[in-house]
């Protein structure tokens, strides 16, 4: 009886290990494609190692090529000064060697649309886009147009009349970028920061000093 | 006889011991399929293919800013990557304002598309047609006509701009939409804007909602991103864009 259970005790120690030793690996061989890489998972290993250092070497490229990309682009930037213009948020930003060295309350226009009598009628906006320093004034003169007159209620005079030109009223500096429209001081400081001209932008007087004195004939406005 | 038996099973114990730890250690195959993140996280080779497209799209942005660079009017560019939404002329960054959040469409999300991704952003886009809750010029009337003499009697009509949640859309080319967004409490926006923050944004796309009442759905086109900004960034650059501006994006 003994002998019988000896003998039951090596059979089924001996098929423990032809399961565990064969049919385990069997069953694992028998996953599609797991056969074949454990048989090349030398040559497995050596292609993953490859295609690896080829990405990484392909990444330092393209890493160099985006930034000699961000310095063609900074390069690009103007190094002569100029004026930025935000008429939504009212402030301007004087930029000279790529540093913002002003950035400012400025009062812009203010998209008031005039109806007058005879169909005319007149929208108080500023110009967007990019332009030139026209032509520069010292202690500027208003040419008074026939809006103001209307919208005070008083008689237009003729164009040519001296009565047109309104000394002290546009500050100490203005410079002209096209069309009439003008960057110039103001006697309406409280209203810094509002949409309240008739297309021109107005500065404080220091800021309108420093942005005269920075930018000459042909420098670039940004009016956005 | 008794020693042989003993020492047999003895090692037979350490046989399955070693095998078993083999089996469920080393040898144990993974049967549980991995989804992609999963596999992008744990294989380097998809990460570097990750970090490779990331740079492809960059390297497109940057060409097209200094393609654009020699455009002189507003051009619009957002990139997700370094969270900023800028406006350009000439070279000049005229305006960035950081993207406080965004949210982008499913398709533009997965890997397998990105070559795609990479094929519609390598141009800038055209500004074919847009939508906003707030007018582009926020024009005012003053009308003087009937009473030329009397500024008293002057007829003033302003607009409630200032309390208009914003909200606009840009319907773009190659099928892209580009949604901006204030970033504002829930209740100060309008009823089919009032969801919670970027869920609006996937609602109204993914679901390709065309109800009636919502005046931009028709412009919200299967590739899209939204992103939120502040309240007075949306309007300067909104106000700064017109129908020749080019929309150019890095995600």
């Amino acid at each position: 009886m003994v002998h019988k259970r000896r003998w039951l005790y090596v059979i089924s120690g001996f098929l423990a290990g032809i399961l565990l030793f064969t049919v385990i690996p069997l069953e694992r061989a028998s996953i599609p494609g797991n056969g074949q890489a454990i048989a090349n998972m030398s040559y497995a290993d050596e292609v993953y190692v490859k295609k690896l250092l080829s990405l990484e070497s392909q990444i330092r490229l393209e890493k160099s090529k985006v930034q000699k990309l961000e310095e063609r682009f900074e390069q690009l930037e103007s190094k002569k000064p100029y004026l930025v213009v935000n008429s939504s948020k009212n402030i301007i930003r004087l930029v000279v060697d790529g540093t913002t060295v002003i950035k400012s309350k400025c009062s812009t226009g203010s998209y008031i649309l005039l109806k007058a009598s005879g169909q005319r009628e007149w929208l108080f906006r500023t110009p967007k886009g990019k332009f030139r320093v026209t032509v520069k004034f010292k202690n500027p003169h208003w040419y008074k147009p026939d809006w103001a007159y209307l919208e005070e209620g008083k008689p237009i005079p003729s164009i040519y009349s001296p009565k047109r030109y309104i000394p002290n009223v546009l500050g100490d500096y203005a410079l002209g970028f096209g069309d009439g429209y003008l960057v110039h001081g103001t006697l309406y400081k409280r209203f810094l920061g509002l949409p309240v001209t008739h297309g021109c932008v107005r500065l404080g007087d220091e800021d309108m000093q420093a942005v005269f004195n920075t930018l000459t004939h042909g420098s670039k406005i940004y009016i956005y | 006889m008794k020693d042989f038996y003993t020492l047999f099973f003895i090692v037979l114990l350490i046989l399955i011991s070693i095998a078993t730890g083999y089996y469920y250690t080393i040898y144990k195959p993974d049967i549980e399929p991995l989804n992609e993140n999963q596999l992008v996280n744990e294989d380097p080779i998809k990460l570097l293919n990750q970090q490779l497209i990331d740079l492809e799209l960059n390297k497109n942005f940057w060409k097209n800013k200094i393609k654009l660079a020699e455009k002189e009017q507003f051009n619009f560019f957002i990139d997700l990557s370094d969270s900023m939404a800028t406006l350009e002329i000439s070279g000049i960054v005229a305006h960035s304002s950081h993207i406080l959040n965004y949210e982008i469409a499913e398709n533009l999300r997965m890997l397998k598309q990105k070559e795609d991704i990479i094929r519609i952003l390598r141009d800038p886009l055209h500004i074919v047609e847009e939508w906003s809750s707030v007018p582009k010029d926020p024009i005012r009337i003053k009308d003087i006509s009937g009473h030329e003499w009397n500024p008293d009697s002057l007829n003033f009509v302003p607009t409630n701009m200032d309390t208009e949640y914003v909200f606009i859309v840009f319907k773009c080319s190659k099928e892209f939409s580009v949604m901006i967004s204030q970033r504002a409490i829930i209740g100060e926006m309008p009823s089919y804007i009032a969801q919670d923050h970027l869920t609006k944004f996937k609602n109204l796309a993914n679901t390709q909602n065309k109800a009636k009442d919502i005046p931009f759905s028709d412009l919200i086109q299967k590739n899209w991103i939204g992103i939120e900004i502040t309240r007075s960034d949306a309007i300067a650059l909104y106000r700064a864009i017109n129908e020749q501006s080019l929309l150019t994006l890095c995600l």
